[in-house]
């Protein structure tokens, strides 16, 4: 899974996080690292789609959170990944 | 081989569009700056242009004069890169040609050589 609007849908899931700590997170539980470019494209079209928004901040670390609509589209993605990879391990077991 | 300086990392956020940066530069300078030291390296710096490139692309309405003029300079930018790789060559060629007459009339063409000499810059 190398999708970097699911991955950050998927690192934010757990908490907000500014774009450091996404990138950070992201490396730690998919062994993807997203350099900046990649991450902030993502990001753009993620908030453009109303799926994540800024969280106020003082700091110049900008944090997002995850959006109602944004949770929605993760586990909509999540169930048909998970019936991807339920179908395969079938059709390998059954081979 | 060392990596960029960590200056060319901002200088190549400046390729992102005007609007784009009002909204996400600070934030994005402010990653760049926690950037570990292996994080600064090349591809990053290739991350970024290519994010920049896309973002402009993609941009609405699309201007479709400046993204001409962004590849146009790219494409300099690469051919010129090319040409001062390869290096200087001189080619030079002459041919000589002896014939045999009586008489003006040409009995047989007795030598024909091309030289060439090639000369390459190191």
């Amino acid at each position: 899974m190398t999708d970097p609007a699911l991955l950050i849908l998927a690192s934010l899931a757990d908490g907000d996080k500014h774009g450091y700590a996404m990138m950070v997170d992201i490396t730690a539980f998919s062994g993807v690292t997203l350099g900046p470019g990649t991450l902030y494209g993502a990001i753009t079209r993620l908030e453009e789609k109303g799926w994540i928004r800024p969280v106020p901040s003082q700091d110049r670390r900008q944090p997002y959170k995850l959006t109602a609509a944004g949770r929605r589209h993760l586990a909509e993605q999540l169930d048909s990944i998970g019936q991807f990879v339920a179908t395969g391990r079938a059709r390998l077991a059954s081979a | 081989m060392s990596g960029p300086p960590r200056v060319l990392l901002h200088w190549v956020t400046r390729i992102y569009p005007r609007a784009w940066r009002d909204r996400y530069g600070r934030e994005f300078e402010a990653m760049l700056e926690d950037l570990p030291q292996q994080g600064q390296n090349w591809k990053t710096v290739w991350d970024i242009s290519k994010g920049a490139i896309t973002m402009r692309a993609t941009q609405r309405p699309v201007k479709l004069v400046k993204v001409t003029a962004i590849f146009a300079v790219a494409g300099l930018i690469v051919a010129g890169g090319i040409a001062f790789a390869i290096p200087d060559s001189f080619v030079s060629m002459s041919l000589v040609r002896a014939d045999s007459s009586i008489d003006g009339k040409v009995l047989s063409t007795s030598l024909e050589r091309t030289l060439t000499d090639e000369w390459c810059s190191a």
